[in-house]
């Protein structure tokens, strides 16, 4: 046995990891994941055996022929290598629910019931790199390999010039929090050309919809010299995406109407106000409140109808703005509500805060943030 | 014990068996050599285990595939961060969702910025640290794993330590107990 030296920093070091990944578990398929892996790379391989066999037997009369003709081609047109049949029937309705894919694609689905049609030779996988949001699909025309941050970004490296690749992801699966995305459209278009996007470090084009009560986002690239066709058969692809909805008690509608007030549009017009006023948003406190941090200073932030008597009687001026306190509460009227704030520990450490009021300079940009966002 | 590749019967279970039965700790060490990103540890895992499982027939007739499993893991990490560096890319700083759970008490804080820290080491002095600190194996056992000379693992789990002191703020670092009967902190 050799003699350690044991510092507290390796003792610290070795109770970091091992808490650190104490509750880390593989996925639960992971047998089934190296089995694809290992039939993919079987499929790659007799590809690769097979197109160099091509090639030697497509040269071997070539050179023939060359050496028989003194060296000039017999043709003028070089061969040209033919993209593989698209399906040409793809469906174009919105939120279709067609009984199987087009012929020469394959469908997608998950446990959710939802489902999305692509040509079967492209790459599909659905391995979430994101907890929140959750990642439905990244669709590729060269191999999806998992891997990246926020990103499918082992796919993007690998996606060829004249590929594509999309990711369809959904917001809420874990939050019952509304967002400020268009009703879906029929048909779906790619969305515009943006960024460079946080997340992927390039150009995306960007589409937002809500869809049966869900949330969804999709970022699609084209290699740069993905051909015009390749677009028209990514939209027809996205076209079959296939949304099941939330059942009529889960819509964001009722749930709010049943007192959640985070899935009331409310919770979204105060999402924007704290964005706009440069406000940490620190998650939500429950159904009640969303938690936002300036600063050292962490505070729940929630609305109520404005009803009745003013709630509190200590007011004074801020930003040409009336706000008040109730007991350790500020509320001000605006657009018809009453808009609250009382300090709240944040369930987070990072950011380090401590249950608080926002300080002068952060209650302005709030009240002036409140003012000018439009009341959904 | 035969882990033959799958479709040879009883081979092919021992390999499943084997994943079911490993999986777990080898994902954690394939999460520790990836810097608590999530979707890099899942990839790496089954890199490593889908070439053992290919060349399990030749590399371990006779034995259990983990010592060779884990060789892939250190060295895939590596070559994975080589390329990452040609292609003149940082890996995200953040960890990745769920690596570090919330925790009100400052301890976690401490926690969090030395496995920050350690995900921001040069793979082979991360890999080293990881092998000896957190796998528990002897300097000469890492040697061999990772195909270098015993001196090499003391002088990168020496730098590693020193670069984790820096990046946490730790001005003292001195050991506690040498084994050289040096004097240290208690």
């Amino acid at each position: 046995m050799e003699a350690v030296a044991v510092t507290d920093l390796e003792t610290e070091l070795r109770e970091a990891m091992r808490a650190a990944v104490a509750d880390a578990r593989p996925p639960r398929d992971l047998f089934q994941l190296l089995r694809h892996r290992r039939r993919r790379n079987r499929t790659r391989q007799l590809a690769i055996s097979a197109a160099t066999a091509a090639i030697v037997v497509a040269a071997v009369p070539t050179s023939l022929a060359l050496l028989s003709s003194g060296g000039r081609p017999s043709g003028a047109g070089s061969a040209t290598i033919s993209a593989p049949a698209s399906a040409r029937s793809g469906p174009t309705a919105t939120q279709p629910e067609q009984s199987r894919p087009p012929r020469g694609w394959a469908r997608h689905r998950d446990g959710a019931g939802d489902y999305i049609d692509a040509p079967a030779a492209w790459h599909v996988s659905s391995r979430a790199a994101l907890a929140e949001p959750v990642v439905r699909w990244v669709i590729g025309t060269g191999p999806v390999r998992g891997g990246g941050g926020c990103a499918p970004t082992a796919a993007l490296r690998q996606m060829p010039a004249d590929g594509a690749l999309f990711q369809v992801i959904e917001y809420g699966g874990s939050g019952g929090q509304p967002y400020d995305f268009p009703p879906r459209r029929a048909p779906l278009g790619l969305g515009p050309l943006g960024g460079p996007m946080e997340c992927w470090g390039v150009k995306t084009h960007l589409l937002l919809f809500r869809d049966g009560g869900r949330y969804f986002q999709v970022q699609t690239v084209f290699g740069a010299k993905a051909p015009a066709s390749l677009r028209a058969e990514v939209t027809r692809s996205l076209n079959t995406l296939h949304i099941t909805p939330l059942p009529a008690n889960q819509q964001p509608t009722a749930q709010c109407q049943a007192g959640q007030w985070t899935y009331c549009t409310q919770a979204a017009w105060v999402n924007q106000v704290l964005s706009k006023a440069h406000v940490v948003n620190l998650g939500n406190q429950g159904a009640r409140a969303i938690f936002g941090g300036t600063g050292r200073q962490s505070f729940a932030v929630w609305t109520t109808p404005r009803r009745g008597p003013l709630p509190g009687n200590r007011c004074r001026s801020v930003a040409d703005t009336k706000v008040c306190r109730a007991g350790n509460q500020l509320f001000w009227s605006i657009h018809g509500l009453w808009l609250w704030l009382r300090p709240a520990l944040s369930p987070y450490t990072t950011p380090p805060t401590r249950a608080g009021l926002p300080g002068d300079q952060a209650l302005r940009r709030l009240v002036k943030a409140a003012r000018t966002t439009p009341a959904r | 014990m035969n882990f033959g590749p799958a479709g040879s019967g009883a081979a092919g279970d021992s390999f499943e068996e084997f994943v079911r039965g490993r999986s777990t700790h080898l994902f954690q060490l394939a999460l520790l050599l990836a810097g608590q990103n999530q979707a890099d540890a899942e990839d790496l895992l089954q890199v490593a285990l889908e070439r053992a499982w290919r060349r399990g027939p030749v590399r371990y007739r006779e034995g259990s595939p983990e010592p060779y499993v884990r060789r892939i893991l250190v060295n895939a990490s590596i070559d994975r961060w080589r390329w990452l560096r040609r292609r003149g890319e940082e890996p995200l700083g953040d960890p990745a969702p769920g690596g570090v759970a919330a925790d009100p008490a400052g301890a976690v804080a401490r926690r969090d910025m030395l496995l920050r820290s350690l995900a921001a080491l040069p793979p082979r002095q991360r890999a080293v640290l990881v092998l000896r600190y957190w796998e528990d194996h002897s300097e000469a056992e890492v040697a061999e794993m990772m195909g270098c000379s015993v001196g090499t693992v003391k002088s990168q789990a020496s730098r590693g330590l020193a670069r984790l002191r820096l990046l946490t703020g730790d001005p003292a670092g001195e050991p506690a107990g040498r084994a050289d009967g040096g004097g240290g902190r208690d």
